[in-house]
């Protein structure tokens, strides 16, 4: 089929947890653990399938129809383990109260049902103790697990036993189930995360937060279709695809894929078109029959291959209606024939895929869905063929299993590459050390940068600048200010020079410190002549010392790790902060009552635009007790007590959860900070509006929105509700906080660090003083 | 007033926006128009009875697979018998099942000439408070 038998690097044994294995098996998620167990197993990887002796979705989940045991299949090892005894009615119960449920209506991290109701749920689902036991007993023999789909015992209760090394394929979808606890902790404990599609993508961000940004992979799913169109049926019953002009149903005919939707919008289509020959041809196994001939409608049922292959060739085109898919072969099959698709604008991962590709139409309503059968009615044959073009670009590109499996073999290579990044810097201490009095912010930079270096697998030992003397030459990173006194840094050593006060205003872009301090610079002054081992980390800092003569350094912003929020958030603040009022939010320093009261009446403007809204203050680094009690004389003075949420001392969790639920991030502080706060919101995929001081210029320039003027705050209120309410807007803005905190990632911040060690031992070239990160 | 090198934002026509809001938020009446609760709820009630109405309708069809939650034994374990005595039930219910479609028919223009009713409410709500305005204006001009 594709790749070579030989084995490649990445493949230690794999396995695949799936509920129900075999070659017959209709579901979605059913055909990708088939397809990508063989195609794994064909590249040369050893690959076990641990599965269940349970025969199929549509059977009982506590019967078992297959025998146990451990049989080969090709080139794979099949395990099957027993099923044990469920309450069905219990489990029927809670399901149907889950299915009966409005997606719109769920909040993020908030449970659908009761915790007793989600019990029953986990526990009365399709479960296997014996496959549990071998995993917990033989998991650590397998190099990489794979679970798949999300919603089933054998993930919820597997995947936890064997964490460190299983990857979550989620097939996720925006459904109650998606929202149950147990499938967040599921997702927070996988090591990665393997993604369908974009659109998959995003959910998986709005459900579960930035923290599974760096274990996440998009891989996208290999679909196969006929090749040979001799192989195609003639007909299918009494139906001939090649004389008909119908626009075709693939799949399970179900209220759950939206079905009804597409019979409605069709007998709308035929009430205003009544002349058109246009059917609807619905193709799939059926629990309920939607055919009638007298409307147009024509169900075929279930189809083999060759007639699926015959239809889709012929089709004007393809209608998936479901909003449940978070991938949808179908769409991939019929624009690998050649043919455009109609989706559901809704279902993120189809809706956008067809936005990217341009291979076919999205609508919601009935009307809009009855509109675009219009439209596909009146587009002429040539036009239909350019739109099919356009998907079976994009499908080749997605969906062609050569690409798909070499994204798997790239997700299980990970590991060894980063032990290959490490093994590139010979470092593996650093001495840290504080030459200064710091303040809280600074402890938090140095701290970062300790945490980043931890994950890239340096040890940091936080030390005194004596005792990195002492320890000389063992690397040191040291961190100077105006104010830094006594020894110098050790020779060698990386300086990090910081501004002096980087939280009081700078004036006309004067630095905060201009006044040169007693023992100024002493560490900088020493190593200016190797500007790479020099780093600022602020613009504020930068300048300062550019100020003093010293060249060459570079800009170093604060480390943020977005894996410390791969957790749950804290559920009773991000339950009452979901009531259906938007969310304006402030993090940062309390330490002036100034943009305070700005902040206020921007927001008291922003309640006569949008009603219903909040805004939150969260003090985080600095906070001066006299105005942090201003603030709620202020409160209380505006009226605005009900509406304003002030906090302070807020732990990981609450920050994750204020974060999370944020539409917009508002900072008119004019002080020159770390701007921690600004690199949070912009991981968190909240748009900023800030003042445009320097570090705000630095981190949020190219992607957010500056405010060069705060004098009319009913603008800047405006400002922000469009922002809001702008989903263009919003996604432009979001789309480059993306690719900004690429730049600012953590990652970079240590690359960067350790390569100004490895610099010092080679001979650096003078080089211009740069603003820009990375070099 | 607003900066950014995001090449998706057209800052100007942002600004334009901006300014057009800002006007219109200024010359705008003081407004008491109470929050529209009496759409939403409305809408949220209309809402569930289409819900339910689709319910209806996906029962209403005719069934042509197998429970697989009842009569797994002998003789219902047989494909032909299971046939049968889903075309014998599809036959015995015919009425009752046009008489459903028909009931279901019927709740969706209900529901359909409800919704035009709120909406029409809306509109009458707003030329109140429109007028009730425009006369608390006229008042006060007489007063001086």
């Amino acid at each position: 089929m594709n790749g070579s038998r030989s084995r490649s690097p990445a493949s230690a044994r794999i396995a695949i947890v799936t509920p129900w294995f075999g070659p017959d098996l209709r579901g979605g998620a059913e055909q990708q653990s088939w397809q990508l167990a063989h195609q794994l197993a064909a590249r040369g990887h050893a690959v076990d399938v641990l599965t269940t002796c349970s025969t199929g979705f549509n059977d009982d989940w506590a019967r078992n129809g297959l025998r146990h045991g451990s049989e080969r299949r090709g080139l794979l090892t099949v395990r099957r383990f027993r099923v044990h005894g469920r309450d069905r009615r219990a489990f029927e119960r809670v399901n149907t109260i889950l299915m009966s449920l409005n997606v719109a209506d769920m909040r993020r991290c908030v449970s659908p049902v009761g915790d007793e109701d989600a019990r029953l749920f986990y526990e009365n689902n399709i479960n296997s103790p014996a496959l549990y036991a071998y995993l917990a007993a033989e998991g650590h023999t397998y190099g990489h697990i794979l679970f798949l789909p999300y919603l089933y015992g054998p993930t919820l209760f597997g995947l936890p036993l064997v964490a460190e090394r299983a990857y979550l394929q989620p097939c996720l979808h925006n459904e109650p189930y998606a929202y149950l606890p147990r499938v967040a902790e599921t997702v927070h404990a996988a090591k990665g995360l393997l993604l369908n599609s974009e659109g998959e993508y995003e959910l998986a961000l709005r459900l579960f937060g930035p923290g599974i940004v760096k274990k996440s992979l998009i891989v996208g799913e290999g679909v196969d279709v006929m090749g040979d169109p001799a192989a195609f049926a003639q007909n299918v019953g009494s139906f001939v695809p090649s004389q008909e002009n119908y626009v075709l149903y693939l799949g399970r005919q179900d209220p759950a894929k939206n079905v009804p939707t597409l019979v409605g919008a069709f007998g709308e289509f035929r009430r205003r078109q009544p002349a058109s020959n246009l059917r609807l041809v619905l193709a799939g196994e059926r629990p309920v029959s939607y055919g009638d001939t007298s409307k147009g409608i024509i169900d075929l049922g279930p189809v083999n291959e060759a007639e699926k292959a015959a239809l889709l060739t012929h089709a004007c085109a393809l209608a998936q209606p479901s909003t449940n898919e978070s991938f949808s072969r179908v769409i991939y099959e019929s624009w690998m024939s050649g043919r455009p698709v109609v989706v559901h604008r809704q279902c993120l991962p189809t809706a956008t895929a067809v936005t990217r590709s341009g291979g076919g139409f999205v609508a919601d309503s009935t009307a809009s869905w009855a509109a675009a059968l219009e439209r596909l009615d009146f587009s002429s044959r040539d036009e239909l063929d350019r739109l099919g073009r356009l998907g079976r670009a994009y499908a080749e590109d997605v969906s062609s299993w050569p690409a798909v499996i070499a994204r798997y073999e790239s997700a299980f290579r990970t590991e060894p590459k980063a032990k290959a990044d490490r093994a590139r810097h010979p470092v593996r201490r650093i001495v840290q050390a504080v030459a200064f009095e710091a303040d809280g912010g600074t402890r938090v930079y140095a701290d970062a940068l300790a945490h980043a270096l931890g994950q890239g697998g340096v040890e940091t030992l936080d030390a005194s600048v004596a005792e990195a003397l002492r320890r000389a030459p063992e690397p040191a990173i040291v961190h100077e200010s105006s104010s830094s006194a006594g020894n110098p840094p050790p020779e060698g050593a990386t300086v990090v020079y910081h501004a002096a006060h980087p939280n009081e205003p700078a004036s006309d872009g004067v630095a905060a410190s201009d006044e040169p301090a007693a023992h100024s610079t002493n560490g900088v002054a020493h190593v200016a002549e190797e500007p790479a081992h020099v780093f600022a980390s602020s613009p504020a800092a930068l300048r300062e010392i550019a100020e003093r003569g010293i060249h060459g350094a570079r800009f170093l912003p604060m480390c943020v790790d977005p894996r410390s929020w791969d957790n749950v958030p804290d559920l009773p603040l991000i339950s009452a902060l979901q009531d259906g009022k938007q969310n304006m939010l402030f993090v940062g320093p309390i330490v002036s009552i100034d943009y305070l009261n700005e902040l206020l009446i921007v927001f008291l403007n922003y309640l006569t635009l949008e009603r219903e809204a909040r805004l939150t203050i969260a003090g985080s680094g600095a906070i001066d007790e006299e105005v942090y009690a201003q603030l709620f004389d202020e409160l209380r003075r505006l009226e605005l007590e009900d509406r304003v949420l002030v906090a302070r001392g807020l732990n990981t969790q609450q920050f994750q959860a204020i974060f999370r639920v944020a539409d917009v991030f508002i900072s008119l502080d004019e002080s020159e900070g770390y701007g921690l706060e600004l690199l949070q919101a912009m991981w968190f995929d909240v748009p900023v509006i800030a003042y445009r001081t320097e570090i705000a210029r630095e981190l949020v320039g190219d992607c957010g929105l500056l405010l060069s003027d705060k004098s009319d705050l009913l603008a800047v209120a405006a400002l922000a509700q469009i922002v809001v309410t702008d989903a263009d807007l919003r996604a432009a803005v979001i789309a480059g906080q993306r690719s900004a905190r690429e730049r600012f990632d953590a990652t970079e911040v240590v690359k960067a660090v350790l390569a100004s060690f490895v610099r010092q031992r080679e001979p650096s070239e003078p080089t211009e003083a740069r603003r820009s990160w990375p070099s | 007033m607003i900066e950014s090198a995001n090449d998706g934002i057209d800052v100007d026509s942002l600004m334009a926006r901006l300014r057009k809001r800002v006007s219109d938020v200024r010359d705008r009446p003081q407004s008491h128009v109470p929050l529209n609760a009496f759409s939403l709820r409305s809408n949220v009630f209309v809402n569930s009875v289409e819900a339910y109405s689709n319910i209806a309708d996906q029962k209403s069809q005719v069934r042509t697979q197998w429970p697989s939650n009842i009569g797994s034994t002998f003789p219902f374990s047989v494909g032909v018998v299971r046939r049968v005595s889903l075309k014998l039930l599809a036959f015995l219910f015919k009425d009752q099942r046009h008489v459903n479609q028909a009931l279901v028919m019927a709740l969706r223009e209900q529901v359909s000439l409800n919704r035009q009713l709120i909406e029409q409410v809306e509109i009458l709500r707003h030329d109140v408070e429109t007028l009730r305005t425009t006369r608390s204006e006229a008042d006060a001009v007489v007063e001086r």
